[in-house]
């Protein structure tokens, strides 16, 4: 009996311990379930973001222009230092530029915790982290970044832009292109043990990996461009400056030097001005092409060099001519403003303005960078009589670097506008071509013919016109010389000038478009005597790079 | 008291179930260390990898023209030729 009462009071016992812990269990598993599923996630895995390196520059011969690197910020956490003498001993050693000096008066005047020094490189981070280790030092905060690395310092930087620590692209084709060498930085889920650490695990390891960029820009060329505009710029007193090096078969950018030099700002793509006479080509293009005129006709250039186009509107040219007469060769070697006009003054409004089109103005060339204008070209329906006899010689129109120089490289090779670009290629991580730009023609826009006259009109202003000084000994050059007057503060300053020359080499067989332009030269207005020395001496530099043979004798 | 063959079988089945519960154990424990000399070993490749990078970035700034042509200049008293100097010989010739 006593048996029986016990063992129902032990069976009591059981069950009452049996819902205890199911209750327990019940609690645990539905009520619980959540957070005690959080707490065991946190504990055994950790999310990191992913660490993926920014893609690189690179020029048209694989150099590396511009790559990232993942660099360390160095801080001091005083509370964790044990040894303070010998944590700045280690300190010092290792990191370039780092002073105990400099150390103890950042330790006195900061809180607990302190920067010592950013962007530290590989270098010097495995000789700081090795002597960390071997000493077991505590107290020093080690996080990594980002750093873009340019071998070339700071070549092509208004092309290339830059970017800050994160990754992230702020400007020129680091902005443009940010999303192609970035990725979007996306979180994952990794393993963790007790201490932290992180296990390796291969299925959560799928970083996307990065691409690539190669621009069709060349060091080399790029180094004496950037050299050459400089000179010039700083010789002529000028407030600043653009040159421009294009392949003329394929249109590529090979070289584009700014002056003044800013982070992301390609003048070569953003700047406007008015051409000038550089412009005349176009205009003679279009009235060849039109048969407005022959290459054998005459114009009334006006002996007192002085042409009233409406009453009390007259154009002016700096050298008068002799007769009153210049043939058309001469109008454009003798870079006869009225001659120009009057020509211009022939064609029918509409057709000029459709050339114009035609060789690029007005309208963006898409070459790939950020922030690129049209340029200012008025319709023909709001064309004047002025208005069109001055067009003729670039004014009243503004164009940018890229379209003018695009346009000369249509007359250069035949007549057919080409599509510049400054991106050959884009590659992935394994160095596998995933796009791919090549030469396209865009239209043709005057015949081989003109073409070929242009030619020959453009090696006159070279062998005997205002563009002598860019001759190149040697080679056979053409080219065309361009100053216009600054519109400032609502009309045009005679003292303020944008001078250029735009041409290519060698003459006979084009291969290199060159243009410079020098914005406000002190020393001199005309740019027979700042741009195109400036032209004779890039030209020089790009034929004897890129080994091309003469094809003048050199008496 | 004689082991009887009942016994015998439920101890054995106990052993086998204990031995295979610490191969389990054993099998995890040695990846889970395994993982974390991979994550260790996979740290210092891209250290490595990263210092890598970083030497050909040095190579590259030394290679550069301008650094070559400074050194021409200012240390072996180099300067350009003029292009009407240099003859080059076409690649047929």
């Amino acid at each position: 009996m006593i048996l029986k009462g016990r063992a129902k009071f032990c069976g009591f016992i059981g069950i009452v311990i049996a819902v205890i812990i199911a209750g327990k269990l019940f609690y645990l598993q539905t009520i619980k379930h959540e957070e005690l599923s959080r707490i065991t996630h946190d504990r055994v895995f950790r999310t990191v973001s992913q660490d993926v390196l920014r893609g690189s520059f690179l020029d048209r011969n694989g150099n590396v222009l511009a790559e990232s690197i993942r660099s360390y910020t160095i801080a001091i956490s005083k509370k964790y230092i044990k040894d303070k003498d010998k944590v700045f001993s280690i300190l010092e050693t290792a990191l370039k530029g780092v002073t105990k000096k400099e150390l103890n008066k950042l330790w006195k005047e900061k809180g607990n915790f302190f920067y010592i020094k950013k962007a530290v490189m590989p270098d010097e981070y495995e000789i700081l982290k090795y002597a960390l280790q071997k000493e077991r030092i505590t107290g020093i905060e080690i996080a990594p970044m980002y750093t873009r690395l340019r071998p070339y310092n700071d070549m092509a930087i208004d092309l290339l832009g830059y970017t800050n620590s994160k990754n992230m692209g702020l400007s020129g084709l680091e902005l443009y292109y940010n999303e192609e060498l970035v990725k979007k930085i996306k979180k994952k889920k990794v393993k963790k043990s007790r201490k932290g650490n992180i296990i390796y695990d291969a299925t959560a390891d799928k970083t996307e990996p990065t691409i690539d960029i190669h621009l069709t820009i060349d060091t080399d060329i790029q180094y004496y461009a950037e050299k050459i505009l400089n000179k010039y710029t700083d010789i002529n007193e000028a407030d600043g400056g653009v040159l421009l090096v294009q392949d003329t078969k394929t249109a590529e950018i090979l070289a584009l030097a700014s002056n003044p030099k800013t982070n992301g700002q390609a003048m070569a793509f953003q700047w406007t001005y008015e051409p000038g006479s550089t412009f005349k080509a176009i205009t003679f293009a279009a009235a060849l092409d039109t048969n407005t005129i022959k290459i054998t006709d005459s114009i009334q250039c006006e002996k007192e060099g002085k042409w009233e186009v409406t009453p009390g509107v007259f154009v002016r040219d700096v050298h008068k001519a002799e007769h009153g007469y210049l043939t058309v060769p001469e109008v454009l070697s003798e870079s006869s403003n009225i001659g120009a006009g009057k020509i211009a003054l022939k064609m029918d409004s509409k057709d000029f303005y459709e050339y114009i089109k035609a060789f690029g103005f007005g309208i963006k060339t898409a070459i790939s960078f950020p922030a690129e204008p049209n340029g200012i070209l008025r319709s023909w329906k709001k064309w004047y009589k002025i208005d069109k006899a001055t067009l003729a010689f670039g004014h009243g129109l503004s164009v940018t670097p890229i379209q003018l120089i695009t346009a000369y490289t249509a007359i250069a090779n035949g007549g057919t506008l080409m599509q510049p670009y400054i991106v050959s290629k884009i590659t992935n991580h394994k160095g596998r071509v995933i796009e791919k730009n090549k030469p396209t023609k865009i239209r043709k826009v005057i015949s081989p013919s003109t073409a070929e006259l242009m030619k020959i009109l453009l090696i006159k202003v070279v062998e005997g016109g205002t563009g002598v000084q860019a001759k190149i000994e040697g080679y056979s050059t053409a080219g065309k010389t361009g100053t216009s007057e600054k519109f400032l503060q609502g009309k045009y300053s005679e003292k303020h000038h944008t001078v250029s020359f735009a041409g290519f080499v060698p003459a006979e067989k084009p291969r290199y478009t060159v243009l410079v332009i020098l914005d406000n030269p002190k020393t001199t207005s005309y740019a027979s005597q700042s741009a195109s020395p400036a032209f004779r001496d890039m030209a020089s530099a790009v034929l004897n790079l890129e080994s091309v043979p003469q094809d003048q004798q050199v008496l | 008291m004689p082991l009887t063959r009942k016994k015998a079988k439920l101890i054995i089945w106990i052993i086998a179930i204990t031995v295979y519960l610490l191969i389990i154990v054993a099998e995890r424990t040695q990846r889970t260390n395994t993982g974390y000399k991979a994550a260790v070993l996979q740290g210092q490749v891209g250290g490595k990898e990263n210092r890598n990078k970083f030497l050909r970035y040095q190579v590259e700034k030394l290679q550069s023209l301008s650094n070559i042509e400074t050194k021409a200049n200012e240390e072996l008293k180099m300067s350009l030729p003029k292009p009407s100097k240099v003859i080059i010989l076409e690649e047929n010739i």
